[in-house]
């Protein structure tokens, strides 16, 4: 199926009213995302299915009101998608569409359904331009054009009083039996009147990316399968949730907003569990102290005991639940094993005692 | 292993953070507020606790055979504009200026009411200023004013305990009850009001913080979105740490538009009102949210927020309003109830706005309500409007008498090529003709237009949706947003445009552009449109027929322009 999925992506860093900050993130951000799409161990999208729209670099000498991308830049891209540049649309009911939008945002205050928009390069203080991404995902579900849409909002949720969702020139198609089957996966970088961030990312060399779409694309490699190996929005929206404190580090930020989609989740992709390295600290580890690794349901995983060579020890023997068996080395008292996203419980049984200690797999050291 | 669960408790020493549980595949177990009571069956989980994007986590086990089990997680720690213990953001000399201030008596401005603003930047940057740019930053802590309908009575610049070298200005005054309106202007951001309404024997604190905005250099702005508002009895002043965290997590909630308040911190939201009628009020339109709303709690709400602020307080007419209209569908306000005074709250305006909308008079003609009901802008759950600019208008819509029209050639041919009536104009042929003859031929066209509007008839929808058609026909809209935007960017044009005309153009241009290519209005998508810009008809029929004048004497100008060219 992955094959025959569509996407655009939308990035908007350059606003030429000082009224929107210029940002770092958006075309970093849309590149990162296509990366991710078109990776067969990723979304595994045809290359040529994806349209992406992002601000120039410079950007071009044009009045303000004609800076781009504009409002009509992202609807003629959705247009020729829905109709393959033929006049009539096209359905792809076992495709999935990924719309990807990155920028200065709003919401509407009054309206309680889940909504954002991205602001056009030419919004200024006198006009609203926006590409209202949630009404482009709704249209689709509804015209029911594609069997699965993928929205993601990555922009500040402001609450605005008096500003609106531009509604998308698309004409009504009402389909409601099929609309019923479409599944719509939305994630909003922020609640309701919340602020996206974007920042620089330690382990991608201090170049700053929005945090949302960082984590998200951690969560789409990382997110722990259920027991048959699918990886679902649910698991994706737990792993985001769970993982945002962290990559906010001390700096808070608003978090995300993910919404199943009501009619049945979304299996993103099979894969088995990705593991994570984590280092397990034994200073003073000697023969006959054993250390045991349990996962979240209190199961035993593994159990590792010191090699001592030469009167030194130089490596964990690992036996894991199953039977396996593997030996990894230990230097400067630390051994790395890997292991499923996920919470454990470590413990070592020293001098007839056992310390323990509860940890998550990728985190810090864990000194035992 | 059994699955015999453990009666688990986790806390947080803070009845306003929310709080969840997480299993060791990070699916959400159990959630609420402050405290969580919950059965789990044996293995690790994790407690996450936040409060204003600011979190605490801590991973636990629950063990075989283990029956009760107890995790305590320490205080969220969160960025406030009120200077307290337990947030990221207070300093002790921002705190001692508060204290000082309540301690000192108040700049005496009348009696019986009490006013505090407090104006501080928690960040590093009031150590970080040089010779060079003290100047600049010491502008960040002025440009506010407190006035009445007749005159300022306090100037923040010249009335308020400032100290620049640590980032804060503060005053505390004593004023008559009354209705007040808290002015902000700046050279940067031109001008921001909010209401201030001072209710007898209370004193009504503000605070807010000063953050940086747009360029760096320039002075910092006030974040007027995510003021604290406290109201406070005479005899207690500074607000509780209580009331403030309560009041944080319920404002966060209103602006989210979900009462995701659990029972608990109601109760305590609805008790600790006797000491801060805010919290009340934020209650209440929480309370609104619900699907099925306690109207006897709203009751019982209401009557004590009416005995502590008055029945005739704004904020409380609306919600009485909302009541009555929940428990009798389609009841009509009293005869004669009208709100000449704008609330507190944006979810407060709503709900009066609406009743505008159906009632002109509800927002008297000359009013404050009426005056800026289109000028309302974003502000967070609190209500603000810019005001309407007293200066000589960049662009003078054309008066009657100039739309009067003058002799001109072919009229018969022109207006039957310009007809408003007509559905299939091509646009680039409309503007062709005009350009020829184009003054008088606009003029004529938007005579007929202004002069087509009937201020009698405000009920109909479809005679609103009519007009927008025919100003979406006749005015050449691509062309206008660009002449719009030059004049901004050269003389700040926007602020002659209310919000409610900001809105409408964009609109009324893609609108045009539909109509060009054969396509129709959409009724639904414009009955939503209009509904929500939540004005009086009257003045929604005021904003069509100023932007009639404006964009015809726009189009004129362009169009002179154009042919100037060729």
């Amino acid at each position: 199926m992955a094959k025959a999925d569509y996407a655009i992506l939308l990035g908007i860093s350059h606003y030429p009213d000082p009224g929107f900050p210029p940002l770092q993130g958006p075309p970093r951000d849309v590149q990162r995302f296509y990366d991710w799409l078109i990776d067969p161990t990723g979304g595994d999208v045809d290359p040529n299915h994806i349209t992406t729209i992002v601000s120039p670099n410079p950007p071009p000498t044009v009045t303000p009101d004609q800076a781009p991308p504009q409002f009509t830049d992202f609807q003629v891209a959705f247009q020729k998608l829905i109709t393959g540049g033929k006049n009539r649309i096209e359905y792809h009911s076992d495709s999935r569409l990924y719309l990807y939008f990155s920028g200065h945002g709003f919401c509407e205050i009054r309206n309680q359904m889940p909504q954002a928009a991205i602001y056009a390069a030419n919004a200024s203080r006198l006009f609203n331009w926006n590409i209202a991404g949630t009404l482009y995902a709704l249209w689709a579900k509804e015209a029911a054009v594609f069997g699965e849409i993928v929205l993601v909002m990555d922009c500040c949720r402001d609450a605005e009083a008096t500003r609106m969702l531009m509604n998308p020139p698309l004409p009504a198609i009402n389909n409601p039996g099929a609309a019923q089957k479409v599944k719509l996966f939305c994630i909003y970088a922020a609640p309701k009147g919340g602020k996206a961030q974007e920042r620089p990312v330690p382990e991608l060399n201090g170049e700053v990316h929005s945090l949302l779409t960082h984590v998200l694309l951690d969560a789409f490699r990382h997110a722990p399968p259920d027991p048959q190996g699918q990886v679902t929005g649910q698991a994706l929206k737990n792993y985001i949730e769970d993982l945002w404190p962290k990559a906010c580090g001390n700096i808070p930020a608003d978090p995300p907003e993910i919404y199943i989609p009501p009619t049945g989740d979304i299996v993103f992709f099979t894969r088995p569990p990705v593991l994570l390295a984590q280092n397990l600290v034994l200073h003073s580890w000697s023969a006959g102290e054993t250390v045991e690794i349990y996962d979240g349901s209190n199961q035993l995983l593994v159990t590792l005991t010191p090699k001592v060579t030469d009167g030194f020890i130089s490596a964990a023997d690992l036996v894991w639940a199953d039977g396996t068996k593997e030996s990894l080395p230990v230097e400067d008292a630390r051994v790395c094993v890997s292991l499923p996203a996920g919470l454990y419980r470590g413990r070592r049984l020293r001098e007839g005692q056992w310390r323990q200690q509860f940890f998550q797999a990728g985190g810090d050291d864990v000194g035992l | 292993m059994s699955d015999s669960k453990a009666a688990v408790t986790v806390a947080v020493a803070d009845l306003a953070a929310a709080l969840e549980i997480v299993d060791g595949g990070f699916k959400v177990v159990a959630k609420g507020f402050g405290r969580i009571e919950t059965e789990l069956i044996p293995g690790l989980y994790k407690a996450r606790a936040s409060v204003g994007g600011a979190s605490q986590e801590k991973i636990f086990a629950v063990e075989e055979g283990e029956g009760v089990k107890e995790v305590i997680l320490e205080p969220v720690q969160f960025a406030s504009p009120v200077p307290m213990d337990g947030t990221t953001t207070s300093h002790e000399y921002h705190q001692a200026a508060v204290n000082e201030a309540f301690d000192r008596p108040p700049l005496q401005r009348g009696n019986g009411a009490g006013f505090f603003l407090s104006v501080r930047d928690p960040s590093e940057a009031p150590f970080n200023q040089t010779d060079e740019t003290i100047d600049r930053y010491a502008q960040s802590f002025t440009g506010f004013r407190l006035r009445n309908a007749a005159e300022v009575l306090i100037d923040y610049d010249q009335d308020a305990e400032c100290d620049i070298s640590h980032g804060y200005a503060v005053l505390a005054a004593e004023l008559d009850p009354g209705a007040y309106v808290l002015q902000w202007s700046s050279e940067q951001y031109g001008t921001l009001e909010r209401p201030v309404l001072l209710a007898p024997n209370w004193i009504t604190q503000l605070f807010l913080m000063v953050e940086p905005h747009g360029e760096t250099g320039g002075p910092l702005r006030p974040n007027f979105a995510d003021a604290s508002v406290q109201m406070a009895p005479f005899e207690f002043s500074y607000p509780r740490d209580k009331y403030f965290r309560l009041s944080e997590i319920a404002r966060q909630s209103l602006l989210q538009g979900r009462n995701i308040v659990e029972r608990e911190v109601m109760n305590a939201l609805l008790q600790d009102k006797f000491g801060n009628p805010v919290l009340g009020l934020l209650a209440a339109h929480l309370l609104l949210l619900d699907e099925k709303p306690r109207l006897n709690l709203l009751h019982i709400v209401m009557g004590n927020l009416g005995a502590m602020l008055g029945g005739d307080f704004p904020d409380i007419v609306a919600l009485r309003l909302r009541l009555d209209q929940l428990e009798k569908h389609l009841s009509a306000p009293p005869a004669g109830l009208s709100v000449p005074f704008p609330p507190l709250f944006k979810a407060s305006w709503d709900i009066l706005a609406q009743q505008a909308t159906q009632d002109d008079a509800f927002f008297p003609p000359g009013s404050l309500s009426r005056e800026v009901a289109d000028r309302i802008v974003d502000n967070g759950v609190w209500l603000a409007w810019r005001p309407s600019r007293k200066i000589e208008q960049l662009i003078l819509p054309m008066t009657d008498q100039e739309l009067q029209h003058q002799k001109w050639q072919d009229r018969e041919h022109i207006l039957a090529a310009f007809d408003f009536e007509g559905d299939q104009i091509d646009g680039t042929m409309l503007l062709a003709s005009v350009r020829k003859l184009a003054k008088p031929v606009v003029r004529e066209k938007l005579r007929q237009f202004i002069k087509s509007i009937d201020f009698e008839d405000k009920e109909s929808i479809e005679k609103l949706e009519d007009l927008v058609v025919r100003l979406a026909r006749t005015l050449p809209w691509q062309s206008l947003v660009q002449k719009l935007a030059e004049l901004d960017a050269e003389e700040s044009f926007s602020e002659q445009l209310t919000e409610v005309q900001k809105t409408l153009i964009p609109n009324l241009l893609l609108l045009r552009q539909a109509l060009q290519k054969g396509g129709e209005l959409d009724h639904p998508q414009w009955a939503h449109i209009l509904d929500s810009l939540q004005v009086p008809r009257a003045v929604l029929l005021e904003n069509l027929r100023d932007l009639a004048r404006l964009g015809g004497a726009l189009a004129t100008r362009f169009i002179e322009e154009q042919s100037h060219k060729e």
